[in-house]
């Protein structure tokens, strides 16, 4: 793509073609969400009075606090299996790799609604889990973990490994195996050249998954609203009450807008870090 | 758009009344929608898209009204009223003698009865069922998961009662010690946000006990084949009203001659049968069989155990409550 966009200089037909999508966001994504952004402004009056409330009011902060911390548990352990998931794929033959991407992928594909329900299944106290252990005797009573922040990171791990496995799948793939076979050939042992040539290298396609897992997980809706009962309350269940149950647009805008500018500095951060476009995939 | 909608709505000769949804849908077809459309010569949409106040209130003040006719909490209607934003009902059209004492206000009129109380799992406590708030809140005697409504109503009055404050002295509201006592439950609170989730809950087992309304309570007792269970005892007697939107498309009288219809002993024991909804014109009450009692709130029997919703303090608090209800629930 970037060879022919620097020998056609006149007309460039990327930008050409993408020139309705971004006339199309600007209209019907840019400018309503500008005037979200201004109802944290100006819903009741015009003032900075909802941002007071976001940084004051306990329910909200404890509300961003919840959100927070299961994010970056979410994040810490999407990481690690993750990172174990793919180290597998990176081992394994051709045939294998293409079975277990496709594994990999179709779960990204089911939708995150289908995913929440079937934890409901499966973490219940009726649920699948629970039955087998209680009918085992194996325990006596079921085990809480459904409606509890346990089963909203369950839920929200389970979503994100595929997002955590895949940039770091890429940077794996980008090393070169000379590097490798010169560390063993230098007398390293395979952990010694895991730990001090294979993992460090690894590292970019970590952060960059790190931080794409923490931005997903701060926006989950309807995996914490299914699996935590009422009781866990991230950022985006909190505004969607605070529009539809109690009218509060303000302090819901400013919470939006709270969001939005940590994703951005998130992704500005990402960005530094690493090509956004090799974390996409656009370059596999 | 909205705008386009209501004046094609005003030149059909069509009458938009708005509810929560679902099945009431069809059923207020059957039993409102349908033969006002005959007696009245225009056709009656009903509409599930639910008559938010915020919706109201934008409709009314950008003068984009496409409601005729809504269902909501009678609180609802004095707050809406008080804000000028509905039409006062028309009581030479609508009878207010029809309802009972109270549930005929300025500009509201009671449409069904609903009671908030306890379903239970039969299983579970089959030798004595729970039957009162302090039940509810008592895990040592009646354990396992309980589902309250994630809001104010019922949740609140019960935690409440529960924490020993006397029925006639519940209002106003003392939410941050309500919030405290719900909490007090820990691991065994489920909070529910729409009723067909704490039916869910239920018919699955995942909670031992659940507060909701008695409609949805009439479903997962049916449909659970009798292990749950549903009481009266102690429940919250709570009233929807008819209100009109201020400047509805289809002009104040209709819209009250609609509401005048659905005063029809008939078609209100149609709607109690299809949906539930207890009836609030007192002529209905012998008409209903013997099988269907279980679920009428109107018995003598079922009305001495209810206590009633104080609608004049939710049109004063409902919001303020609401958002301190949230922030405490959220707050550790």
């Amino acid at each position: 793509m970037s060879e022919v966009a620097r020998t056609s200089r006149r007309i460039d037909p990327a930008q050409a073609l993408v020139a309705p999508l971004a006339l199309g966001l600007l209209l019907l994504f840019i400018v309503p969400l500008l005037r979200v952004l201004w109802l944290g402004f100006s819903e009741p009056a015009f003032g900075l009075q909802n941002y007071v409330t976001v940084a004051t009011s306990p329910g909200v902060r404890a509300m961003l606090w919840t959100t927070a911390w299961l994010s970056g548990v979410t994040t810490v352990l999407a990481l690690i299996t993750g990172y174990a998931f793919a180290l597998a794929l990176f081992c394994a033959g051709p045939t294998q790799r293409a079975w277990m991407l496709m594994g990999l992928l179709f779960s990204l594909w089911v939708s995150v609604l289908i995913r929440a329900f079937a934890w409901v299944v499966v973490l219940g106290d009726q649920g699948v889990v629970n039955q087998w252990l209680v009918e085992t005797g194996l325990i006596e009573q079921p085990i809480r973990v459904l409606h509890t922040p346990t089963a909203v990171i369950i839920g929200m791990v389970h979503y994100m490994v595929p997002l955590a496995a895949l940039p770091i799948f890429n940077a794996m793939q980008g090393i070169d195996p000379r590097v490798l076979q010169a560390g063993r050939s230098l007398g390293g042992s395979p952990a010694l050249v895991f730990r001090r040539i294979f993992f460090p290298l690894t590292m970019p396609g970590l952060l960059s998954a790190a931080i794409l897992v923490f931005v997903f997980s701060l926006g989950f809706y309807v995996t914490p609203a299914i699996l935590g009962g009422g009781r866990t309350i991230m950022i985006a269940e909190f505004i969607g009450r605070a529009v539809l149950d109690v009218p509060q647009w303000g302090v819901a805008a400013a919470c939006a807008t709270l969001l939005l500018a940590i994703t951005f500095a998130l992704m500005a951060l990402l960005a530094r870090i690493a090509d956004l476009r090799t974390v996409f995939g656009g370059r596999a | 758009m909205a705008g386009w909608t209501g004046r094609a709505q005003a030149r059909a000769r069509e009458l938009v009344v708005v509810n929560w949804g679902g099945a009431a849908v069809k059923n207020y077809e059957i039993a409102y929608g349908k033969p006002f459309s005959k007696s009245a010569n225009l056709d009656v949409v009903i509409d599930g898209s639910g008559p938010l106040p915020g919706r109201i209130k934008a409709m009314v003040e950008s003068r984009q009204v496409v409601w005729d006719v809504c269902d909501a909490d009678l609180f609802t209607a004095m707050k809406l009223g008080a804000a000028g934003l509905l039409e006062p009902i028309d009581y030479s059209i609508v009878d207010r003698t029809k309802v009972e004492p109270g549930y005929a206000v300025e500009f509201g009129i009671a449409s069904y009865i609903y009671s908030w109380g306890l379903a239970y799992d039969a299983k579970l406590f089959a030798q004595t069922p729970p039957v009162t708030a302090t039940d509810i809140f008592d895990t040592k005697k009646f354990p396992g998961k309980r589902a309250l409504y994630n809001g104010v109503q019922s949740t609140c009055e019960l935690a409440l009662l529960a924490d020993g404050v006397a029925p006639e002295s519940l209002y106003p509201l003392d939410i941050a010690r309500a919030v405290k006592k719900v909490k007090s439950l820990g691991r065994n609170l489920v909070l529910w946000s729409r009723d067909a989730e704490a039916q869910r809950l239920l018919q699955q087992g995942e909670v031992a006990l659940a507060v909701l309304g008695h409609p949805r309570a009439s479903l997962a007792v049916r449909d659970s084949g009798g292990r749950v269970q549903f009481t009266f005892n102690g429940s919250m007697r709570s009233a929807g009203a008819w209100m009109v939107p201020k400047g509805n498309p289809a002009g104040a009288v209709i819209a009250n001659q609609f509401i005048a219809s659905t005063q029809d002993p008939d078609r209100q024991l149609q709607l109690f049968l299809l949906h539930g909804s207890g009836p609030t014109n007192p002529a209905v009450e012998p008409l209903i069989p013997t099988d269907r009692q279980a679920f009428n709130p109107n018995t003598a029997a079922h009305r001495a155990v209810q206590f009633r919703r104080d609608d004049q303090w939710y049109a004063e608090k409902y919001e303020e409550a609401s958002i301190m209800f949230r922030d405490l629930i959220a707050a550790r």
